[in-house]
């Protein structure tokens, strides 16, 4: 009795699990707008893996709490223009890291100005999913 | 010990612990960075350290998962392990890919750690949790799939209980899972749903079986519970753990680009995920206070290993407190939206993965200790009361610290000022956080003198002449 709850019971579960997961993943491409992912989007999520970003950073609230979430840094810093964002991260990451006693430091990943190009178009299009609302206020 | 191969277990056992030992102690290097950040900078950066603190800690539970199920099976089966050489060569190839794991990540570049291991032939890389490199990761494949043939075989061969029906089927569960980790989608959202496949359902599903499953094996080994009863237990903990751990995957799919209809299914399953975790502390507690005394008509105690027991019991509370307590604190949505991604992650993640895991893999120790040395009735050394008074005592110390942390990151980074720049560093400055992080170091270095004198019980409690042989 209790084997066949465990089996069925689990069974079920994942069956459940698995149906919700195929809809969402039909969702996801609309949800993600997939359709503005170019290529330069696909490289910069490769150099956001590449150099380990989520071992400092949350991105859409997950990786690491040691440095800021990163979906709305467009909205932050470039005020949601491209061009200024575009050229912010490229001062940006050329300054590190910071020489601040104390501060927590960023390291120098000499990423040529293209690759930061890549990361940026990456990091704007993150800004853009529809991620129910998170984070809770825009800007403080 | 009743049968030889069991003494497979030892490399295992002992090599957890040095992973242990490297898993303190760079979780005190991040946490001396976390409050000067030029520490160790530029030399190993954070994310270094983190990735060797959370890859250490995933292998040292698979190591001791390993070490106890081999400990186990021979005496649930009633036979010799199937290839007690197999189990051997598959320990020195983990060890060497673990090793190996690790230095590549001291002492190459990540990203040029990416570019030698074949990263962009199939690139697996660069995600939370799932680093390693696609060799590390073919060798953990290769790993667990000849422990669950040398495992499977043993019991096929054996005598069935239900402690080892159940374990394999949560064996099943981690291998099958594990494959997802070598799907990486280019679609950010598509890759952080799938991620969880791996991350969430090793943690919050298969490992609990597994960890049922112990519970189960130490009760009947320990203090004599009548195996029937403790079966029927066992049952309907997992029944219970996925029932509500499959479905309560949806608390992780609240806010990262997934649909809405996870609010509900992942609020309602999720907070039914605590409940296995209180059957199990009900279970452990309740068969520990009716065992206790004497066995009827003797002189002798019911209760043969004070150590491991403590550490079993130790279990029944942290699995309880560290993963259904503090996990249901910020499992519903309308709490989860000021608490993701904040510092109150990582204090219910230390106490969640010490109380449900580590706990009652050093149990698995003290009892493969006490079958080693032959003991019949095996009592505590003052090493075992301060090792497992100060490792208890410093986990939950710096539980409490990353939650007075976390809170201060939630109220400012999250409610007041919305995962801003301004929010971030505010939070990150207020007095609160900041003392939360020192209280967290000072506990974590209690937490690593415990276990000091834990190493050395292990090492020398079976030759102490405290013991009834």
């Amino acid at each position: 009795m209790a084997k066949n709850i465990y089996y069925g019971g689990g069974l079920f579960a994942l069956l459940i699990f698995l149906g919700l997961s195929f809809d969402t993943v039909q969702q996801i491409p609309k949800r993600s707008n997939q359709s503005n992912m170019t290529e330069s989007v696909v490289l910069g999520k490769a150099l956001w893996e590449k150099n380990n970003c989520v071992g400092c950073h949350t991105l859409i609230g997950e990786g690491a709490y040691y440095a800021p979430e990163l979906k709305n840094v467009f909205q932050r810093r470039g005020s949601n223009d491209e061009v200024t964002f575009k050229g912010y991260m490229q001062g940006w990451m050329a300054a590190q890291p910071l020489r601040e006693p104390h501060r927590r430091k960023m390291p120098q990943f000499n990423l040529t100005a293209k690759e930061i190009y890549n990361l940026s178009d990456f990091l704007i299009w993150t800004s853009k999913v529809n991620a129910n609302e998170w984070p809770p206020t825009i800007e403080g | 010990m009743k049968y030889s191969s069991q003494a497979v277990a030892k490399p295992y056992f002992i090599f957890a612990l040095v992973l242990l030992a490297g898993e303190i102690l760079f979780g005190l290097l991040m946490a001396i960075q976390y409050l000067y950040g030029d520490f160790l900078f530029p030399l190993i950066p954070f994310n270094v350290l983190r990735m060797v603190h959370t890859n250490l800690l995933i292998v040292l539970i698979l190591f001791g998962f390993m070490g106890a199920t081999y400990y186990l099976i021979p005496e649930e089966s009633e036979r010799e392990l199937w290839s007690p050489k197999l189990a051997i060569i598959t320990f020195w190839v983990f060890a060497a890919a673990g090793v190996a794991t690790i230095l590549g990540y001291l002492f190459v570049p990540y990203a040029q750690l990416t570019e030698l291991t074949f990263n962009n032939i199939l690139p697996t890389m660069g995600r939370e949790f799932l680093e390693q490199p696609l060799p590390s990761k073919l060798g953990i494949v290769l790993v667990v799939v000849s422990y669950i043939v040398n495992v499977a075989m043993t019991v096929l061969k054996g005598r069935r209980t239900v402690i080892t029906t159940v374990l394999i089927t949560g064996l099943l569960g981690l291998a099958v899972f594990f494959l997802i980790a070598f799907y990486l989608p280019e679609n950010l959202i598509l890759d952080k749903f799938l991620w969880w496949f791996t991350v969430h359902l090793w943690v919050e599903a298969t490992w609990e079986v597994f960890v049922g499953c112990l519970a189960a094996y130490g009760l009947i080994k320990i203090i004599g519970a009548r195996r029937e009863v403790v079966e029927m237990w066992l049952w309907i903990e997992v029944s219970m753990l996925f029932g509500s751990g499959i479905l309560g995957m949806g608390h992780h799919y609240f806010w990262i680009g997934t649909p809405e209809y996870w609010w509900e299914i992942g609020a309602l399953f999720s907070a039914l995920e605590p409940v296995p975790l209180v059957a199990m502390f009900v279970h452990v507690v309740y068969d520990w206070g009716k065992e206790t005394g004497l066995k009827a008509g003797t002189e002798e105690k019911t209760m043969n290993n004070s150590p491991a027991f403590a550490w079993f019991v130790t279990n029944a509370f942290g699995n309880f407190l560290g993963a259904g307590i503090w996990g249901f604190f910020h499992t519903l949505p309308q709490v989860n939206i000021y608490t993701h991604g904040t510092q109150f992650t990582s204090a219910h993640g230390h106490l969640a993965f010490f109380g449900a895991y580590a706990t009652i893999l050093i149990g698995m120790m003290y009892l493969a200790v006490q079958g080693k040395n032959g003991i019949k009735v095996m009592n505590n050394t003052t090493s075992t009361i301060f090792s497992t008074s100060m490792i208890v005592g410093g986990v939950v110390g710096m539980t409490v610290a990353l939650t007075v942390a976390g809170y201060s990151d939630v109220i400012i980074s999250r409610a007041q000022m919305g995962a801003t720049w301004a929010g971030y560093f505010d939070a990150q400055a207020t007095t609160w956080l900041v003392q939360g992080l020192v209280w967290r170091l000072l506990m974590g270095v209690i937490t690593f003198v415990g276990f000091i004198f834990l190493a050395k019980d292990l090492l020398t409690i079976g030759k102490s002449a405290n013991h009834v042989r």
